[in-house]
C-alpha cells in the first residue's frame, strides 16, 4: 500500500488538473480502442460470415481416392501412327478410384484431431428430369442424419423432412424444383453420369441461401447413390467436420500422408475467398497498430509537455527526498490512468456500436431464412480484452520516455532555472 | 559560542571543493571548512555568484562535492549512493526556497505534510495531528483545505517552513527565504524561523542578502570567490 499510494494521488492530481487536455487524451485513447473494436469487429463478423456461408455448404475435408495416374504410352493405342506418345493426360471418365472398405476408413478418419463427425457419400453428376424438362445436377449420396452433422441442411429445410429421407425418395433444392416445374411430392427421373437411373419422389426442399446447392443440388439417400453409380458397398468420398476451422488443411494433410488418399480442406477449394480473408484480417491489423500507435505517440507529447510543465515540482519533490522510481512510477501511473479510463471507454463504445449496428437488418435472401444484419460485427471477450490489453501497454510504453524524462531530472538544475 | 561537540555536529565538511566541468573547468568552491552544531542559526550572506547556492545545494545533499569530504548528520556525501541521499534529504534536511514551490494540486496541509507521504504513503495520523497544530501555531489554522492560489506570499512561506520541518530533520536550508516578501512578512517570516530553531533544536543554515535579518544569526559566515570566512 505505501508502495503506490503517494504516487497514485500525486498522478491523480496531476490528471485532474490537467482538466480538457486529460479529457482529451482520454478521448484519443478511447476513440483508438473503439476503432480496433469496432473495425476488428466488423471485419470478424464479415469474415465469419463469409465462411459460414462456405462452409454451410461444403465439409470443412472432403477424402476421397486418389485420381487415377495418366495412361503410361503401352497403355494407349496409336491412334497417330508414327506420333511419340510421352502420356496421355486426358480427363479418363471417373477420374477417382473408389473407396473400399469404407468402414475401416471411417474408424481411421475419426481418429485425426479436431474430427467431430465422419459421413461416407457417393457424389457424382446427373440429370434430373421431370415432365419434358431436365436439369443437370449434382448429386449428393449420403445417410441423411450423418451428413447433417456435417452440414446443418436439415436447419434448411423449406418444406418436408430432410432426416427422414429413404430409398425412393430425394431432396432437392427449391430453386431447381421450381425450374423444374415440381412440387413437393412430385416424382423425379434421376439419370446418373453412368447412365443408371432411378425414379425418385422428392419429399424435402431445400433453401440453405447457397446457389449451387439451390440451383442444382439432389440428396439421395447412400444405398440409392451407390446404386445410380455403380459402385457396390463402396463409397467415392468422405465427408469430415472439424471442431476448428481453419486446422482443415494441416489435418488434411495428415489424412493424405497417413490415409494414402486424396483429402482437400475448404481453405484449398477456396484459395481466393481465403486470400481475401487474409487480406482483410492483415487490414484489420494494421488499421488496428496504427489505431493504437498515434494514441501512444499522443500520449507520449501530452506527457512529455507535462514534465517539462512539471519540471520544478519535481526538483521540489527530489529535494523532499523523492526517489527517481517514484517520480517514474508516478508518470507512468499517469500513462496508466489515461489507458485504463480511455480503453475502458473505448471498449464500451466500440461495443456499443457493433451491437447497434447489429440491429440494422436486411432482408433475407433466400425463401425461410432469417433476416441478417447489414453488418454483421461479432464481440467477443477475447476482442475487447485484447484491444484493451493492447492499448494499456501501448499507452504504458509511451509514458516511459517522459516518465524516465521525469525521474532523471536533476533537482539542481531545474531549481536553477527559476 | 562553545565548540560543539562531534555528536553535535549537523554539518562536518572538511576541504570542500566543488569544479564544474564545462569547455573549461571552474572551481566554484575552494576548499571549504564548515562545521555547524545541532540547534545553531547560521546565516550565509555573499554576492551573487559567490558559491551561496552551490554550498547550499551540497549541505543540501543534492549535490557531491568534487573534492574533500562533508558529512550530513553523519552520512558521508561522497560514499552514499542517490537512495541513500534521498533518504538523508527526506529525514534529515528540510529546504525553504525563496519561492514557495508548493505544489498547486495540494491543499495547505497536504503540502506541509509532503515529505512524511514521500515517506510512508499516508501520513501517520499522529503527524498529520501535529502538522496541523503546527499550521495553526503559524496562523494558517483557517488555511488548512486551501490551495496555494489562495494563499498570500507570507502565507504559503509559512506553509513551506512548516513543510521543511514536517519530517522533525536536523538541518533547514533557506535559501533566501524572504527575499520574495515585503518588509513586514519578512520580519514574520524570520521571527518564525528563529522560534522555531529555538524550540526545535533543528539547525538553520539561511542564505540571506538581507544584512539585518544576517545579523540577528548566532553566526554569519560570508562566501568570497568560493572561499568562505567567518564573520561580516
Amino acid at each position: 500500500m505505501r508502495a503506490v499510494s503517494f504516487e497514485l494521488r500525486l498522478a491523480v492530481r496531476h490528471l485532474r488538473a490537467g482538466g480538457s487536455q486529460t479529457l482529451l487524451i482520454i478521448g484519443g485513447v478511447a476513440m483508438a480502442v473503439t476503432l480496433v473494436i469496432f473495425i476488428s469487429g466488423l471485419i470478424g463478423g464479415v469474415q465469419q460470415r463469409i465462411v459460414r456461408d462456405i462452409t454451410g455448404s461444403l465439409p470443412h475435408i472432403t477424402v476421397e481416392a486418389q485420381e487415377l495416374e495418366p495412361r503410361l504410352p503401352r497403355d494407349i493405342d496409336a491412334r497417330f501412327p508414327g506420333a511419340q506418345v510421352f502420356a496421355d493426360v486426358g480427363r479418363r471418365t471417373y477420374q477417382r478410384e473408389k473407396i473400399d472398405q469404407a468402414n475401416t476408413v471411417e474408424e481411421e478418419l475419426r481418429l485425426f484431431p479436431h474430427v467431430v463427425a465422419v459421413s461416407p457419400g457417393v457424389t457424382g453428376q446427373g440429370i434430373a428430369s421431370f415432365g419434358n424438362k431436365d436439369a443437370g445436377v449434382r448429386v449428393q449420396g449420403a445417410i441423411p442424419a450423418r451428413y447433417d452433422r456435417i452440414v446443418n441442411i436439415a436447419g434448411d429445410t423449406l418444406a418436408g423432412d430432410f432426416l427422414s429421407i429413404a430409398v425412393g425418395q430425394c431432396a432437392m433444392g427449391y430453386r431447381l424444383a421450381e425450374e423444374l416445374g415440381l412440387e413437393l411430392g412430385d416424382r423425379i427421373r434421376l439419370t446418373s453420369g453412368v447412365g443408371r437411373q432411378e425414379v425418385l419422389r422428392v419429399t424435402c426442399l431445400v433453401s440453405t441461401g447457397q446457389e449451387n446447392v439451390d440451383d442444382g443440388w439432389v440428396f439421395v439417400p447412400l444405398r440409392t447413390a451407390q446404386s445410380l453409380f455403380a459402385l457396390g458397398t463402396s463409397v467415392s468420398a468422405f465427408s469430415v467436420r472439424l471442431d476448428e476451422l481453419f486446422m482443415a488443411d494441416e489435418v488434411a494433410a495428415q489424412m493424405e500422408a497417413s490415409l494414402g488418399l486424396n483429402a482437400r480442406s475448404w481453405v484449398e477449394q477456396n484459395p481466393r475467398i481465403v486470400n481475401a480473408l487474409r487480406a482483410q484480417s492483415s487490414s484489420s491489423a494494421i488499421i488496428s497498430i496504427f489505431s493504437l500507435v498515434a494514441a501512444g505517440f499522443a500520449i507520449s507529447s501530452v506527457l512529455i509537455v507535462s514534465v517539462l510543465k512539471r519540471s520544478r515540482e519535481i526538483g521540489i519533490l527530489k529535494a523532499m527526498g523523492a526517489r527517481s522510481r517514484q517520480i517514474l512510477l508516478v508518470f507512468t501511473l499517469e500513462g496508466l490512468g489515461i489507458a485504463v479510463v480511455g480503453s475502458a471507454l473505448g471498449a464500451a463504445v466500440g461495443s456499443g456500436l457493433i451491437l447497434g449496428l447489429r440491429l440494422i437488418t436486411q432482408p433475407a435472401l433466400s425463401p425461410g431464412q432469417e433476416p441478417q444484419p447489414l453488418l454483421p460485427g461479432v464481440l467477443t471477450p477475447a476482442l475487447i480484452i485484447g484491444a484493451v490489453t493492447a492499448a494499456l501497454v501501448v499507452t504504458v510504453v509511451a509514458a516511459a520516455l517522459p516518465a524516465k524524462q521525469a525521474a532523471a531530472l536533476d533537482p539542481v538544475q531545474v531549481m536553477r532555472g527559476g | 559560542m562553545a565548540e560543539p561537540t562531534k555528536v553535535d555536529l549537523v554539518v562536518d565538511a572538511v576541504g570542500l571543493r566543488k569544479t564544474y566541468f564545462g569547455a573549461r573547468p571552474l572551481e566554484v568552491l575552494h576548499g571549504i571548512d564548515l562545521r555547524i552544531a545541532a540547534g545553531e542559526f547560521v546565516a550565509i550572506i555573499g554576492q551573487s555568484g559567490s558559491g551561496k547556492s552551490t554550498l547550499l545545494n551540497i549541505l543540501g545533499a543534492l549535490d557531491r562535492p568534487t573534492d574533500g569530504t562533508v558529512r550530513i548528520d553523519g552520512v558521508d556525501l561522497a560514499t552514499a549512493d542517490e537512495d541513500r541521499l534521498a533518504e538523508l534529504r527526506n529525514h534529515s534536511i528540510g529546504f525553504v526556497f525563496q519561492f514557495h514551490f508548493l505544489l498547486d494540486e495540494f491543499t495547505c496541509l497536504e503540502n506541509a505534510l509532503m515529505p512524511l507521504a514521500i515517506e510512508h504513503g499516508v501520513p501517520p495520523a499522529e503527524d498529520v495531528e501535529r502538522i496541523t497544530e503546527l499550521l495553526r501555531r503559524v496562523g494558517l489554522g483557517d488555511r488548512l483545505r486551501n490551495r496555494p492560489s489562495m494563499l498570500s506570499g507570507g502565507e504559503a512561506q509559512r506553509t513551506a517552513i512548516v513543510r521543511a520541518l514536517a519530517n522533525r530533520p536536523r538541518l533547514v536550508l533557506a535559501d533566501e527565504p524572504t527575499g520574495n516578501l515585503d518588509s513586514k512578512t519578512t520580519t514574520e517570516v524570520y521571527a518564525l524561523l528563529r522560534e522555531l530553531n529555538q524550540e526545535t533544536g533543528v539547525a538553520f543554515v539561511m542564505v540571506t542578502h538581507n544584512d539585518d535579518l544576517a545579523a540577528q544569526a548566532d553566526r554569519i559566515l560570508r562566501i568570497e570567490d568560493g572561499s568562505l570566512f567567518e564573520g561580516r
